[in-house]
């Protein structure tokens, strides 16, 4: 690959912001021009939009991806984009705090603030090798050493959880909440109180789990989306964990509940971890690198949290549907699908001999 | 799908006399989209023929269920409350109200209600997922 390559024709959102893109690639790698050779989409989700790019530095410094053509990848906010996630500012700053925390992610790389580039803010990471699709991650076969996979992924929540506050590079997640549980429960019952019908079901649910609530040890950076689905896996082991737009400070075994939940299991419900493996092999490596004892009972708990939690989001993307008007076939599936298979789910998992505390 | 007895089916008695009604029309588009259209697509379009089918088969179970299963929650609620007159959408505004109070808490009579309400929902919206369980 040269710089004299011919260049493939890009997308028109890329093509008409060429020239300034080209510039801030140049400038931010501390190389003399930067080409773009190519430029495609890749899979995100409906709220971020994602570009692997091609592109030829020259002259570029030590710290700049060299010489050669560099495949890195792009992100920024989808036209239609919900501002109920991270800004990319915050999102590049969790990266590098995770990169620094020794978690494996796409290194984040530039940021590119002015709008006068894109339009919009974005970052550019190195690319990470390797499939992120849950439906393939857990084929019988995927993966050579799924119990290798799930320690890997264990360590990884472990470093993600070994960040705690107060961080200045991280100020914007604010003041961390007296209690994650509580907090979140009153978010969920202020969401479904401006949905047109009642959910007697997750209402159920959620009153369970005030009841049940346990004692937050502690509160650390919590990503909050930490499932199959959202990591990166190259050769059968873990090359990245992706989706750090919902991250928060919080109770560190919320994640381990989202990671176990039944609904993350892609299909496989007698693997818990993630439908990868055992449990056993994930809390292994967590507890190795966090030097905590994981508590089954409160792992539990969080796996009923999580199920409410899906649940309303579930309802939220329903109504991008139902009330916004956004065409789209998934979003309006998800919103009558997943809350009457999570509302199921919910009600096994809090039974009459299930409500134990005092209230 | 088997599901509760059909007792009353107003979408397609309205359209009485006209054939094929909804429900067969939708059971045909769903079997053409399958055996038709499926095998040849590829890729994103292959998921998106799916998330069709499955909108498809939704709609043929919903028509199917008659008036659903909220009537028969209501009524239910009606008993459980000892509110025979109270209209329905109210029933579970005040009872979603009443759970968030503490009113309900573990009462094994409400859990009965609310589980049977959620797996005749589910037996419209994702039945393969009720006969796996």
């Amino acid at each position: 690959m040269t710089p004299g390559e011919p260049a493939e024709p890009l997308p028109d959102r890329l093509a008409a912001n060429r020239e300034a893109l080209e510039a801030f690639l140049s400038e931010a790698a501390g190389a003399r021009s930067a080409r773009l050779l190519a430029a495609e989409p890749l899979t995100g989700g409906a709220i971020q939009e994602n570009w692997l790019l091609r592109v030829a530095f020259e002259g570029g410094s030590e710290d700049g991806p060299g010489n050669d053509s560099a495949e890195l990848v792009l992100r920024t906010d989808a036209p239609s984009g919900v501002a109920a996630s991270r800004s990319r500012m915050e999102e590049f700053a969790l990266l590098r705090a995770a990169w620094a925390a020794g978690v494996p992610v796409p290194e984040a790389l530039w940021l590119g603030r002015d709008a006068g580039i894109l339009g919009r803010p974005f970052y550019v990471m190195r690319r990470v090798p390797g499939t992120a699709a849950g439906h393939k991650l857990v084929k019988d076969g995927a993966i050579a050493d799924p119990d290798a996979l799930a320690e890997q992924l264990g360590e990884a929540l472990a470093h993600i959880h070994g960040i705690v506050p107060p961080r200045d590079d991280l100020a914007f997640l604010g003041a961390p909440p007296e209690s994650p549980v509580h907090e979140a429960i009153a978010g969920h019952r202020a969401y479904l109180d401006t949905l047109p019908d009642p959910h007697p079901d997750l209402e159920w649910g959620l009153r369970w789990c005030e009841r049940q609530a346990p004692e937050s040890e502690e509160i650390t950076l919590v990503h909050q989306d930490f499932r199959t689905g959202n990591y990166m896996v190259h050769e059968g082991a873990l090359s990245g964990v992706l989706d750090w737009e919902f991250c928060d400070w919080g109770d560190p075994i919320s994640d381990i509940g989202w990671f176990c939940a039944r609904c993350w299991r892609f299909g496989r419900d007698d693997r818990e971890a993630g439908g990868i493996a055992r449990r056993a092999p994930f809390y292994r490596g967590y507890e190795r690198v966090s030097g905590r004892r994981i508590d089954p009972e409160a792992v539990a708990y969080w796996e009923v949290m999580a199920h409410l939690r899906w649940a309303v989001i579930a309802l939220q993307q329903g109504e991008r549907f139902n009330s916004r008007g956004e065409a789209s076939l998934e979003l309006a599936l998800t919103g009558r699908l997943r809350p009457a298979e999570l509302a199921l789910e919910i009600l096994r998992r809090t039974g009459p001999e299930r409500w134990t505390a005092a209230p | 799908m088997t599901g509760r007895p059909v007792t009353d089916r107003p979408v397609t008695d309205r359209r009485r006399g006209e054939r094929p009604d909804a429900l067969a029309l939708l059971n045909e588009a769903r079997r053409s989209l399958a055996e038709d259209l499926l095998p040849a697509l590829g890729g994103e379009q292959r998921y998106l023929a799916l998330m069709i089918g499955n909108a498809l088969g939704i709609a043929a179970r919903e028509l199917e269920s008659g008036a659903g299963p909220w009537p028969a929650l209501e009524r239910e609620l009606r008993a459980l409350l000892e509110a025979p007159n109270t209209d329905g959408a109210a029933l579970v505004r005040r009872l979603t109200a009443e759970i968030r109070a503490g009113r309900w808490d573990g009462r094994p009579e409400l859990h009965a209600v609310l589980l049977n309400h959620a797996g005749a929902r589910l037996a419209v919206t994702n039945p393969k997922a009720l006969a796996e369980d």
